[in-house]
């Protein structure tokens, strides 16, 4: 999956990403990239279940939100501030969150799903809007300090730059050795014919279950992530409208890539902010382009990359369909 | 002639009366044999005799509306499709049924690890796992079909994806293979390919066949079952329903 190139150009990006706070960069971008980090994170995270199990899942954003409202509720009501503390309680609030609405959406399949889940997410911000002794309504939670990691103070945003990007590399780490495992490998095969792998003896239902699951802790750190990020949770950080930017992110990123999405992440990140300080019709412009990918690379900005870079190399993208999975022997 | 006929050996599979109907449409009323273990059995039947809703019914895919279905004796009517195959049951389907963009090892190697521990391995690399693709490219080279191994299944020609389609279920070493229209759409000499594979297959599988083409029916199979509108009107074996007046009229019209 990985080859040579990309892990070259990955290197290179990384050292760029390293460096990129150091070099004067405005206090501004340096923040808008920390967005980027959090949006490719919850993005590779919806990845998992597109790209690999085949499952349009319309409530990420329910996911993402329950490690936000967790890590929130936990700092402001228990005093629960710790980095760690904090991270494990997101994940384990957006886990749970994921066992029980997976288990009404996994009660149909395709359209079924999506439409289940586009419910289920409307329900849960529903609940964040009008739980107002829990989650403070609309008005949110508001007061949240990030906490020191590894006594390092991350106040500043160009140390929580730093946190937020070596919680992108660990999530990347982890996805991509989920997705090629041997239940990655089921996974895709679910995604593919679930009929032929119940034949074979796979249990479709708990792979799928599983797979929401992973992707909800990848999601809920995300989410915590972006409390502490913005030091306020509202029902916006679990509403529908973010379940579809994911969404968005996933696909002009490259359905299926899992790094693709930081690209994804980068793009939707500072066209909304770039765009919305010179028009308010930024989101009409974002959509053209959203609607352009879909016809043009529905394989994403990855995607084009790719055939245009094995255009110039002289080598026929559509050569390889699959992915070589073994050394040649 | 529908009764349970008792038979000598170990019985694989037995069908108890299985009926299925849609809403008013009756598709099987009443369909019991056995098969025993080892037994090459064809299910021959006009288009729409429900010998493919038989399938489903045996695979655990559909649920039938009364009757029972047991391997080597365990009741399977309650179980879930997986774990029907988790006991030893596999099947192929009529329209082929694989994994399009997936390598065609890793078509194999899916077959290879669903009965394995390590299915839910979620953290180690598959290409670890470098004794179960050496399996898979042993089961492709057996068939020929090395050389296409990291090809996606959707590049293949038919005749390579039937063969493929068959591979997945042989790779599991099952007790019972259900094999529905293995040479469906073949051309001669895949239709041979394909009869040969399924001869080559270790003696002890119990296999039971749904085949149009009678040539290859007669090659593979020992005894037939005839359905005729979901009923079975001939079980015996091939020298005796192929001189079977009452079945020739239903389905081969004489011509045998």
């Amino acid at each position: 999956m990985i080859d040579r190139r990309l892990l070259a150009f990955g290197i290179a990006g990384l050292v760029i990403a390293l460096a990129l706070p150091r070099l004067g960069l405005p206090t501004f971008y340096v923040s808008l990239l920390t967005q980027m980090w959090i949006y490719a994170t919850v993005a590779m995270s919806l990845d998992l279940l597109i790209g690999f199990a085949g499952l349009v899942n319309f409530s990420q954003a329910a996911f993402f939100g329950a490690g936000a409202y967790a890590v929130a509720i936990a700092a402001t009501r228990f005093h629960i501030t710790g980095f760690a503390e904090g991270l494990v309680l997101g994940i384990i609030a957006a886990v749970l969150t994921s066992a029980v609405l997976s288990l009404v959406a996994l009660r149909a399949e395709n359209v079924g799903f999506i439409i289940i889940t586009i419910a289920l997410n409307q329900i849960m911000w529903g609940l964040a809007y009008q739980w107002v002794s829990v989650s403070g309504g609309d008005n949110g939670i508001t007061g949240l300090i990030r906490p020191t990691v590894l006594g390092i103070d991350v106040t500043g945003n160009t140390n929580y730059y730093y946190v937020c990007l070596a919680c992108y590399l660990i999530a990347l780490i982890v996805l991509l050795a989920v997705a090629n495992s041997p239940f990655g490998l089921a996974l895709q095969a679910i995604r593919e014919t679930p009929r032929r792998m119940r034949a074979l003896g796979y249990n479709v239902w708990f792979y799928r279950y599983a797979a929401l699951l992973i992707s909800a802790a990848v999601a809920g750190a995300a989410g915590v992530l972006f409390a502490w990020y913005n030091q306020f949770v509202g029902p916006g950080d679990l509403a529908l409208d973010l379940s579809t930017q994911i969404l968005i992110i996933v696909i002009l990123g490259g359905i299926g890539t899992l790094y693709g999405q930081l690209l994804g992440a980068l793009i939707v990140v500072f066209l909304s902010n770039g765009l919305s300080s010179v028009t308010q019709r930024w989101e009409f412009i974002l959509g053209a382009i959203y609607f352009i990918v879909v016809m043009y690379a529905p394989d994403g900005f990855i995607g084009l990359a790719r055939r245009t870079a094995a255009r110039i190399s002289g080598r026929r993208a559509a050569l390889t369909p699959a992915e070589p999975l073994l050394d040649e022997r | 002639m529908t009764a349970v006929a008792e038979m000598p050996g170990d019985v694989c599979l037995a069908l108890r009366n299985v009926a299925k109907r849609f809403g008013s449409l009756i598709v099987l009323e009443d369909v019991s044999f056995t098969v025993r273990a080892g037994e090459r059995r064809g299910i021959l039947g006009p288009n729409g005799a429900g010998k493919s809703t038989l399938f489903n019914i045996i695979a655990g895919d559909i649920p039938s509306t009364r009757g029972s279905v047991e391997l080597f004796g365990r009741d399977l009517t309650r179980l879930r499709t997986h774990q029907r195959a988790r006991l030893g049951l596999a099947r192929t389907f009529q329209t082929t049924t694989l994994f399009p963009k997936l390598s065609v090892v890793d078509n194999i190697v899916i077959a290879l690890q669903a009965l394995s521990r390590d299915r839910f391995q979620c953290l180690v690399p598959r290409r670890r796992f470098t004794a179960r693709y050496d399996e898979a490219m042993a089961l492709l080279e057996r068939v020929g079909l090395a050389t296409r191994a990291r090809v996606a299944v959707d590049a293949l020609g038919y005749g390579e994806k039937r063969q493929i389609e068959i591979l997945l279920a042989i790779a599991q070493r099952p007790k019972l293979l259900l094999l529905d229209e293995p040479t469906a759409g073949l051309a001669p000499g895949d239709t041979e390919l394909v009869t040969a594979m399924l001869k080559r297959e270790d003696p002890a599988m119990t296999m039971v066949v749904i085949e149009h083409d009678m040539s290859v029916m007669f090659d593979l199979v020992e005894r037939l079952t005839v359905l005729h509108h979901g009923r079975v009107v001939a079980d015996g074996p091939l020298a005796e329903i192929r001189a079977d007046q009452n079945v020739q009229d239903v389905y081969l019209g004489g011509k045998l």
